[in-house]
């Protein structure tokens, strides 16, 4: 049917159409085409315009130099967010060793078992002061920055950027499986720790 | 990609056991990739299990934030130093070795050089193209493009789904969700605020019944718990194209392919993929701006993949007539 074949388009970054035309001088095409989805999830999962700024580069420029000798040009898209992917891993698995990234300032102390029992409650209400969807925003990143760096990956390629498990199985070089399964685990310890982190537990005020 | 054997099978509708539901639950996190039979027979379970109903409403609640999460695109420097590189190289013809260009303030950073050791520097071959530059010749998308709608395109068959947050007067955010065949234009929207408002509205532009489901009340003449959807009418599109009340603003990019945009009188832009099938619908497109997806999630299925009774408007057993609550 027509429109399952669209949602599909839709949703996969079709590696074909680019490596239909691709030919080594269309990395500038490469780029325009995969510069914007890229850099979001750059930043979707690191937070920082800078660092994002740095990733992308640094992605795309290892392209470069890689360029001739790349025979699969059958899946650039994977292999760009497979880059993408490693860079941010790294990069986040550094900042929880440096430990300086502000994870903690918000840190709600709750119960063991309280904590993922009303996932309806997590809002944050106006009374926190300022634009509710800048708060909502951070909370999301802090709730990402929470997860273990794999879960966070699996979790922003399916959800955000709207990539089918299996696309995702060939950036990760899991199985299709073993991709289901951590998007699957990811959604639900992302529901956990954004109810945990919620700030200053003002979600679910009666609760204690 | 009807089955996937990595994946283990969708239980029967009637095996609601907590092995059932493990494995129901494998599925609902992956709700949009999986095909009309999958999709239905997930479906089959959920009609009678409440627990993983509730697990996919948590689990579209993480999609959806995540979702939200804006796009970006590299600052134009970096445009710059990229567009640079491969530019030198393709003027020169020797092996890409070229050094980007970072601010200095960026450059003093050890991850970076970490990277930058395996590029041979080749600074000043950058440099002389960069202040050179006549890169590419980068004409905005559909720049000059004359835009029609195919005269044999129609939506019939199709039903949208979308959702969206707003926010109440009081700044509580509810969210909204649609379904809306666009050959008969049904619609069923829901919309809930916390634990407070639950209500369905089915209808059509004649009818419509709104349901509170929190409180088992009926009512007719709900009208005012749909949601103007008329954006995604092709008449209405066609008509504003002819008129030009609807007008075409070229192609672009949005969440990673090509879209065609068209302007609505009201300042909405309506997205249409390749096919010309909608996409999503952006607010705030202005010179500033690339605009913002008014829906977290939109998605296209045939309507056989809806079951019926999205569209039934009878009264369900235990409802009794009356009035709806205020909406938000």
């Amino acid at each position: 049917m027509t429109m399952q074949e669209t949602t599909e388009t839709h949703r996969l970054e079709t590696p074909a159409s680019v490596s239909a035309d691709a030919h080594p001088l269309d990395l500038a095409t490469l780029y325009e085409r995969f510069k914007r989805p890229l850099h979001s999830y750059i930043y979707r999962l690191l937070g920082s315009q800078e660092d994002a700024d740095d990733l992308t580069q640094e992605v795309f420029l290892r392209a470069h130099v890689v360029w001739h000798d790349l025979h699969d040009h059958d899946h650039l898209s994977s292999w760009l967010y497979r880059l993408a992917t490693n860079g941010c891993i790294d990069l986040l698995r550094r900042r929880k060793r440096l430990a300086w990234w502000p994870l903690t300032r918000r840190h709600r102390s709750s119960g063991p078992g309280g904590a993922d029992s009303d996932e309806d409650a997590a809002y944050l209400p106006l009374e926190s002061g300022g634009i509710p969807e800048i708060f909502e925003r951070e909370h999301i990143r802090l709730t990402l920055a929470s997860m273990p760096p794999e879960y966070a990956s699996a979790l922003v390629l399916s959800a955000a950027q709207g990539l089918p498990y299996q696309a995702i199985a060939v950036i990760l070089d899991i199985s299709p499986g073993a991709a289901a399964t951590r998007i699957s685990r990811a959604k639900r310890l992302f529901a956990e720790q954004y109810q945990r982190l919620d700030p200053a537990g003002l979600g679910k005020p009666e609760e204690e | 990609m009807n089955h996937d054997p990595e994946l283990p099978p969708i239980p029967a509708a009637g095996d609601a056991g907590s092995q059932g539901c493990a494995v129901v639950g494998l599925y609902l996190a992956l709700l949009d990739d999986l095909s009309p039979e999958q999709v239905q027979a997930v479906f089959r379970h959920l009609a009678v299990c409440a627990h993983c109903t509730q697990e996919l409403q948590r689990l579209r609640r993480t999609t959806r934030l995540v979702a939200s999460l804006p796009a970006s695109e590299p600052s134009p420097q970096v445009d710059q130093a990229i567009l640079a590189a491969l530019a030198a190289h393709r003027e020169e013809q020797v092996p890409p070795r070229t050094r980007p260009f970072l601010s200095p303030g960026r450059r003093k950073r050890q991850a970076r050089l970490r990277f930058l050791g395996q590029l041979a520097a080749a600074a000043v071959l950058v440099l002389a193209v960069l202040t050179g530059i006549h890169l590419l010749s980068l004409a905005p998308p559909g720049a000059g493009s004359v835009f029609a709608l195919p005269a044999h395109l129609s939506w019939s068959g199709s039903v949208v789904y979308h959702s969206e947050t707003r926010l109440a007067a009081d700044g509580t955010p509810y969210q909204i969700e649609t379904y809306h065949d666009l050959g008969t234009g049904r619609m069923h929207v829901e919309t809930v605020m916390d634990d407070r408002v639950d209500v369905v509205a089915v209808g059509d532009e004649q009818v419509m019944l709104g349901k509170d489901m929190r409180h088992h009340v009926a009512q007719w003449g709900a009208a005012a718990w749909s949601v103007d959807d008329s954006a995604l009418d092709l008449a209405h599109l066609r008509q504003g194209l002819q008129t030009k009340s609807a007008v075409y603003l070229g192609s672009g990019r949005f969440e990673g392919q090509e879209v065609y945009r068209i302007r609505y009188r009201n300042g909405l832009v309506l997205l249409l993929d390749m096919q010309y099938n909608p996409v999503n619908l952006l607010r705030g497109v202005d010179g500033s701006g690339p605009g913002e997806p008014i829906y977290a999630v939109f998605k296209l299925m045939p309507v056989s993949q809806v079951p019926a009774s999205m569209w039934d408007m009878r009264i369900p057993v235990g409802f009794h007539l009356g009035t709806l609550p205020q909406k938000p």
